[in-house]
């Protein structure tokens, strides 16, 4: 028999809090204001208070004590707005925390508020050398966040997994794979290669110049190229202009229409995930309801595919934050890989080969890959786990002429 | 939706080269016209009006007529 | 070359407008059954989505999203261009042999870019929206977008066109009013509001200044301008390289005009008696022209594909390989050649001329060119520079539902010419006044 709520280390037990002052007095930081902090975390995890309300009441006590707040990262703006003031200053605050990524995930992990109250008290505030409080809003870095990915080519064994459950979270058509992975030769080479195929979301998309309805479109705030399925008239010209191939057009209703507005709306209100309805293009969206929050803290910074990849290959995150999870690991990954410069010095550091796909054309990817770059020459071949495995082929053409347009009506291969 | 400027640098800008482009020389020849229809000998003011209101309406017919067309197809289809 | 046109009396004018015949009748359900047969199909793709025809997505999927639509589409805009060609040679250049074949060009020039439209409206996913959604971007999206600067553009050469049309038409109705039908008064009207006689003069300098710049948009930035741009300015696909596409679109804009004005032309002429009011040197005169602009078709192909094979980028280099490999393009090539030896044979020996073969090797030459077109827009997606999906390309064969599309916008055609024909002389009646006698040239 377990309780049904069980709480956290004794609240009334004078023992533990004697401990933790003993502990707090051992920092360079407000003793007092650390106990009060961590009582009220208990009482967050109780239930006795919102984490907003909780984010508020020390907000500024916080600020002078630490020179910056990085508590409330899990709010969703909803409760923000609730709880914040006439000038908007906590919703600010809460979407300028949004760019530490790392350090997100890293409370996350730890396990809720009172861990990351906890961990606040004891770990001080980071990084902050300054010796005046400041009582500014801690700053996003100059050039904004833009999510995107490192993908470790050598570390895919084309499992399809992130295939798969790319499909599975976007409902998209059979034969769309908004995340496509290709087994492929070198003519010369013996081994098969992998390339890992999402939208590069581009920093230069010509995808979203050519589209003639702005559907097609780059999220200042983050960097993500989102396709709006309300105003898209579906000409194909983005399919068209795409270097890589990455979109998808629905040709016929979609399989499974999705309608569930939390995923498929990001917090503009815009409709932009999900399967496109019929006559609209669709292609990977790095999830945009998820960043925004909608979906939870635990799913902010992160993919479907990325979370589906058991080979540490797929990493995603803001490319613009050198602690983020994708720099972190290209990071860890070259330090891997040292070359050996005590003969020749001027040798680069590392032995790691990295490219961004097609960069010549122009497109500037936000996708970094971490192996070799397929020549023109290379070729798809099928690779160890097939398509038709993962029940994944399309056959819409070969039904389309049989059928006709009956074939819409078909079971999914 | 309507960035004025690329604060981004992966933003687009308002202004590009479809800017130069229809409005500094497609468009210039109907510029040179519409001057000179007002502008030169023989004159007639109202002529020139009159061939205005051609431009205008006929844009706004086809324009008119399309947007019914597709408006029927909406509502038969979609 | 003098010809005796100005001795063709007006009634041979309004022929068309009096005429009843069974052979219009006959014209007449052809064309209508053309369009039935488009429109059954069409209610097929707007019922199900594209899906019915056999486009598919490149890269994984290995079809091509772009197919005979988008050719047809600029095939369309192809042949509107002989409108303003002949217009500008008669007003501009002061070519008067053409003056008797500009009319029927420039209503060609209406319909074919009517046609164009519709092929859009048929091509996207979202008809619905083509209104909609591309109108209140247009502000923003013309700055950036390809597209939209080919609506644009399509839509004032539409707009300029249908201006000249409508001022021309005045100085002929007020003088043939007498024997234009009395139930179509209401119309006539209309069209003839706020005239006089005094602003003939006018009117031809308003429509001189009209030819000017339609003469400068549509060749130079029309067909040689936004709709190779549509291509050539793309990152993505190897084939479509280049600022050599501007020049390469424009000559086969050109080609296939002119020989649809000389079909229709012959047409007329052949239907209404026509051998004093178009005579043999209009048709001798446009060959001429056909012959010179197919030989820049063929040579601007020639500078495409050596640069394609002799030392290109590996994508390029495959993609012009695919191309003269491909039957179809020399079947292509070999029409608009056919044409060209035909016309250099008999411009070295009169005798070998004749309009119905000059009919047979321009009907060629338009079958020809749309096969150029379609070939362009489909290999070009068969052969992206990212070369590496297996799927790609596929196969691409036009379906029942976009060929009848085809079908359905030449029945639009012919039936435009019938009933225009009944409305307004199809043949300006300055080309039977000699000198201009009666209005002062500017």
């Amino acid at each position: 028999m377990t309780d049904e709520h069980r709480a956290p280390p004794a609240m009334d037990d004078p023992d533990y809090w004697d401990r933790m002052a003993d502990v707090l007095d051992e920092t360079d930081h407000d003793t007092e204001l650390g106990l009060e902090m961590a009582r009220d975390a208990q009482r967050l995890v109780a239930g006795e208070m919102t984490e907003a309300e909780y984010h508020e009441k020390y907000h500024d006590a916080v600020l002078t004590e630490f020179g910056e707040d990085e508590r409330g990262l899990d709010l969703s703006m909803a409760d923000v707005a609730e709880v914040d003031g006439a000038d908007g200053g906590l919703t600010e605050r809460v979407e300028g925390t949004f760019d530490d990524e790392a350090s997100r995930r890293e409370f996350v992990k730890k396990g809720g508020v009172a861990a990351m109250g906890l961990s606040m008290l004891l770990g001080g505030g980071g990084g902050d050398d300054e010796a005046a409080p400041s009582t500014a809003p801690a700053e996003a870095s100059d050039d904004g966040t833009r999510w995107g990915m490192v993908i470790n080519l050598n570390n895919c064994d084309g499992c399809l997994e992130c295939v798969a459950a790319c499909k599975g979270l976007h409902g998209t058509s059979t034969g769309a794979h908004w995340m496509y992975v290709m087994a492929y030769e070198e003519p010369e080479a013996e081994e098969e290669n992998f390339f890992v195929r999402t939208c590069m979301h581009c920093g230069d998309a010509p995808c979203e110049k050519v589209c003639p309805v702005g559907a097609r479109h780059t999220r200042e705030k983050d960097g993500l190229v989102l396709s709006d399925y309300d105003i898209c008239i579906g000409c194909r010209y983005c399919m068209v202009s795409c270097p890589y191939g990455a979109n998808y057009f629905q040709w016929g209703e979609p399989d499974r229409p999705m309608d569930n507005e939390n995923f498929t709306h990001d917090e503009r209100g815009r409709w932009v995930d999900g399967p496109p309805p019929e006559g609209v293009m669709g292609k990977c969206t790095f999830e945009p309801a998820w960043q925004d929050g909608q979906q939870g803290e635990n799913l902010v910074g992160t993919t479907m595919c990325e979370q589906a990849c058991t080979r540490d290959a797929i990493h995603f995150g803001d490319m613009n934050d050198p602690e983020s999870d994708p720099n972190q690991h290209l990071a860890a990954y070259e330090a891997a890989h040292e070359n050996d410069t005590s003969e020749f010095e001027n040798r680069p550091d590392d032995t790691v080969s990295t490219f961004r796909a097609l960069e010549e054309r122009g497109t500037d990817p936000g996708v970094v890959f971490i192996g070799d770059e397929p020549s023109p020459e290379a070729r798809q071949v099928e690779g160890p786990v097939t398509y038709e495995e993962q029940g994944l082929v399309d056959d819409r053409k070969s039904g389309v002429l049989d059928q006709g347009a009956a074939a819409n009506a078909e079971e999914e291969a | 939706m309507i960035p004025l400027a690329g604060t981004a640098s992966y933003t687009l800008p308002f202004v590009g080269p479809g800017t130069y482009l229809i409005f500094g020389v497609v468009l210039a020849p109907i510029y040179v016209m519409l001057v000179a229809w007002f502008l030169g000998y023989p004159r007639d003011a109202k002529k020139g009006l009159l061939g205005v209101a051609y431009l205008a309406g006929l844009t706004t017919s086809l324009w008119g007529g399309l947007f019914v067309a597709t408006m029927v197809i909406k509502a038969l289809f979609f | 070359m003098s010809t005796r046109v100005s001795d063709v009396s007006r009634e041979a004018l309004v022929r068309p407008i009096q005429a009843r015949s069974k052979g219009f009748l006959l014209a007449l359900l052809a064309a209508l059954g053309a369009i039935g047969v488009w429109a059954f199909f069409y209610v097929q793709q707007l019922e199900h989505g594209l899906i019915v025809t056999n486009l598919g997505g490149w890269g994984s999927a290995g079809g091509v999203p772009w197919g005979l639509y988008i050719g047809a589409f600029i095939w369309w805009v192809g042949i509107a261009h002989g409108g303003i060609i002949l217009s500008a040679a008669v007003r501009l250049v002061g070519l008067k042999t053409y003056q008797p074949v500009a009319r029927m060009a420039e209503m060609l020039t209406i319909a074919a870019l009517t046609c164009a439209g519709l092929f859009i409206l048929i091509h996207v996913g979202r008809p619905d929206r083509l209104v909609t959604s591309v109108i209140p971007a247009w502000p923003w999206r013309v700055q950036w977008s390809p597209l939209t600067w080919d609506v644009t553009v399509i839509t004032a050469y539409f707009v300029l066109t249908g201006t000249y049309l409508l001022l021309t038409v005045r100085y002929d109705i007020h003088r043939l009013r007498d024997s234009l039908p009395d139930r179509l008064e209401p119309l006539y009207r209309a069209l003839m509001v706020g005239y006089s006689e005094k602003e003939d003069a006018v009117v031809e300098r308003l429509v001189w200044w009209l030819a000017f710049a339609i003469i400068i948009m549509a060749p130079l930035l029309l067909h040689g301008g936004v709709i190779p741009w549509l291509f050539a300015l793309l990152p993505s696909m190897a084939g479509w390289a280049g600022g050599v596409q501007g020049p390469s679109f424009l000559s086969i804009a050109l080609t296939s005009a002119v020989s649809g004005i000389i079909v229709i032309a012959a047409a007329f002429r052949r239907a209404y008696g026509w051998q004093d009011l178009i005579p043999d040197a209009v048709f001798r005169g446009l060959a001429k022209w056909l012959g010179f602009f197919s030989l820049m078709f063929l040579w601007l192909q020639l500078q495409q594909v050596m640069t394609g094979i002799f030392a290109a980028p590996t994508s390029l280099q495959h993609a012009t390989e695919v191309k003269i490999s491909t039957p179809t393009y020399w079947l292509a090539i070999g029409l608009v050649g056919l044409a060209l030896l035909y016309i250099f044979a008999s411009a070295l020996k009169p005798s070998l001329f004749s309009i119905r073969a000059m009919v047979v090797a321009c009907l060629g030459v338009l079958v020809g060119t749309l096969l150029e077109k379609v070939l362009f827009v489909v290999e070009g997606l068969q052969h992206a520079h990212f070369d590496l999906y297996a799927g790609v390309p596929g196969v691409y064969v036009p379906s029942v539902v976009e060929l009848s599309a085809l079908l359905g916008t030449v029945g639009i055609v012919v039936l435009f010419f019938l009933l225009a024909s009944k409305v307004i002389p199809v043949v300006e009646l300055h080309a039977i006044e000699g000198d201009h006698e009666e209005v002062d040239e500017r």
